[in-house]
This record gives structure tokens, sequence and C-alpha cells, in this order.
């Protein structure tokens, strides 16, 4: 019989090919997820941070975010690891919890915690807001002569640039964020790929400077145009003035037409 | 002859047709969005009173998506929400339109026209153009 972690390992594995695949949040009766949850439940006794850590995983694929939660902080009162608050954080984000997700990245970077989890998941930090917190940890990965080649260093020092530029902060990023979190909650969906989309725009010729941010989605760019519209009200609800400097939109991809 | 913004998005869709190649879909994006302008400029000249524009010297696109951000109608009529909504998609609309004009390096394919074309039936739909 496999070690518990192996166990545990592997059941994470499956968890991760299956949010990268997921386009919207599962039955909460899915078949496949309750298998996972009972051999996740097994391990409780030999392995319980672990085995917390899938079931909150299980939990985020069907867009539970308390009960995902409170897994988490079983967890985490058993262990504190880097590892840990990692899932955590890729839970938070893809529930659309942008702020609350930027809250952990900054738990992350405590220099008593192991920076190469954070290495995995920096690359895509910006998605939740956490620009200057990753440029600092470039910093940090820099001065230990770490490899960085996967990791997109420009793109974080010119958002750093246009961010300093417009007097926002990675908090502000993530309260933008939020919104379209808030939104694809709303619709029950997950975003598509890894994270959003950023494109940094900084060259002379755009008379519009910022951070623009998208989020693909597995539905017809008609259906995503109706979010983004929606977005839009949200946002215009929230802030007065709208921020500037940012900028946040859905792209339908057409993984199903609606 | 005169022509509308209706016509700008007819010639977008000309464009978009089977088989577009990547000039045609980055001219099919500027019509988009020269439509979308030209339907928020007709809005906003119906309005009792102009958006409120910054000091400074503007092009006629940022004046405009400045006004409907800054509308001085009164909040309860259904038209200042309409305003900031439609101003704020034109902003992301103008940045695709200049990307397709001027960043001839940068990858532009047929999601991004279509994304476009879709925001700007949003946008019809936010104005009741």
């Amino acid at each position: 019989m496999p070690a518990p972690q192996t166990i545990a390992q592997e059941l994470q594995e499956k968890i991760y090919s299956l949010i990268k695949q997921a386009v919207e949040y599962r039955d909460e009766a899915d078949f496949e997820l309750a298998s996972m949850a009972r051999d996740a439940r097994k391990l409780l006794a030999a392995d319980a941070a672990s085995a917390h850590v899938v079931l909150g995983m299980l939990e985020c694929l069907k867009g539970k975010k308390d009960t995902s939660d409170r897994h988490f902080e079983s967890a985490r009162s058993l262990n504190a690891s880097a590892g840990l608050l990692s899932n955590w954080w890729c839970a938070k984000l893809n529930l659309g919890y942008m702020s609350e997700a930027e809250a952990v990245t900054s738990a992350m970077l405590d220099p008593r915690l192991d920076i190469n989890s954070f290495l995995t998941t920096g690359p895509i930090a910006f998605t939740c807001g956490s620009i200057k917190a990753t440029c600092d940890l470039i910093d940090r990965a820099n001065a230990m002569n770490t490899d960085l080649k996967s990791f997109p260093v420009e793109t974080y020092r010119r958002a750093q640039t246009l961010m300093n530029e417009f007097g926002l902060s990675d908090r502000d990023l993530a309260q933008v964020l939020d919104v379209a979190g808030e939104v694809l909650r709303e619709h029950k969906l997950f975003y598509a790929g890894p994270g959003a989309k950023l494109e940094v725009v900084d060259a002379p010729f755009y008379p519009d400077r910022g951070l623009y941010f998208s989020f693909d989605v597995g539905t017809s760019a008609a259906h995503a145009a109706g979010m983004y519209a929606e977005l839009a009200g949200k946002l215009c609800d929230k802030f007065d003035p709208l921020p500037e400097g940012v900028h946040v939109s859905f792209r339908g991809i057409g993984a199903h037409q609606q | 002859m005169s022509c509308t913004p209706s016509d700008f998005e007819t010639c977008g869709e000309a464009l978009l047709a089977e088989g577009a190649a990547e000039i045609d879909i980055r001219c099919a994006t500027s019509r988009f969005y020269y439509s979308a302008f030209h339907s928020a400029l007709s809005f906003h000249a119906t309005l009792p009173s102009p958006g409120a524009a910054p000091a400074g010297s503007f092009g006629v696109h940022e004046s405009l998506i400045k006004q409907l951000i800054n509308p001085t109608i009164k909040n309860g009529d259904s038209r200042f929400g309409a305003s900031r909504k439609a101003g704020y998609m034109l902003i992301e609309m103008r940045k695709n339109r200049v990307k397709a004009d001027y960043d001839l390096d940068a990858s532009f394919g047929d999601a991004d026209a279509l994304k476009t074309q879709a925001d700007l039936k949003q946008i019809q739909t936010i104005l009741g153009t």
C-alpha cells in the first residue's frame, strides 16, 4: 500500500489537472470528486494536514469557498508549510477572492518559508494583484542566484513602473480584480488557463497607458461580453472615480457556446 | 452621402469573413471600435448636459471617454450608469484599436476581433442605440 503522503500527492496532482481543465463549477454530487474525497478522508488519521488540503481543493472545484477555507484552516493549524499556503492561494485565486489571495501572497513571502514554492506560483501572482510583492521576491531570488528563467521578470518590472506612475498598490489592484472574481462566481465559472492575462500597455503610441487584465472564460464571445458589461457596472458602482491605470475585462474562448 | 455607426459595424463584419487574414482582422477591430465611438458620441450629444472633462489637452476620443465616465446628469437618471459603463468599456476597445493599427509586432487574432465585436454589441445595448 502506498504511503499516505504518496496518496495525498497523487490526489493533489489529479486535482491540479482537474483545475487546469475546469471551465465551470463541478456539481456537488460529482462522482469523481466524491470518490477522491473518500480517499482523502481515509488519509485523515495518517496525514491530516495533507488530507485537509486535498479536501479544501475539492471544495474549491465545487465553488464552495466556506468549506474549502475550513479545510485549509484545519490544515494550517497542523502544518503551516509554504506548500499548504500555495494550495490555499490557488483555491482563493480560482474562486476569485483576489484580495484574500493577495494577503496569502504576503504570508508566502515570509523569509522563513521556502522560496521555491513561490517560484511556481509567482509567474501568475499578478492575477490577484501581487506585482510589487513579486518584484520583491525577484530581488530576493536574484540575491540568492536563483534561476528565474521561467519567470516573466520584465513584465513584472514594467508593471511595477506603471503602478508607481499611477500610485497603485497591490491591494488597489486586488480590489479591482475582486470585482471580476465576483462576476465569475455569479456565473459559476472558473477563468480558463493558469491565471489572468496581463498586458502592460506602456508603449508611447498608446494613449491609454496602464495594466490591462483579462480573464479568458470558456463561453462564447457574446456571453463573455455580457459578463464584461456586468463587471463594468459593478466597478462603476464600487469606485467613483474609477481607478486609473488598471483595467479588467473578460474574453470568451468558446469552450461551450451559450 | 452620410455614414452611420452601423455602417462601420457592417464593414467590420465583412472584413471578418471566413479565412480573413490578419490585416482584415486588425481592420475589423478598428471598424468595430469606431462604430462604438460614434454610437457613444451620439448618445453623449443627447444628454441634457455634457459629461465633465478634466482640464488639460485631450484628443476627441479621450475627451469623450472622460466625459462619459464623469456624467453631470442626475445619478437617478438611467443614462448616468449607462454613460459610465460605456465609457469604461470604450477604454479597452480603444486600446485594442490602437494595438490593431499601430502595434504591428503584437500577436493579433480572431479572438481579439470577436471580443471587440461582442463588446460593441454590449455597448449598443447599454446605450440603447
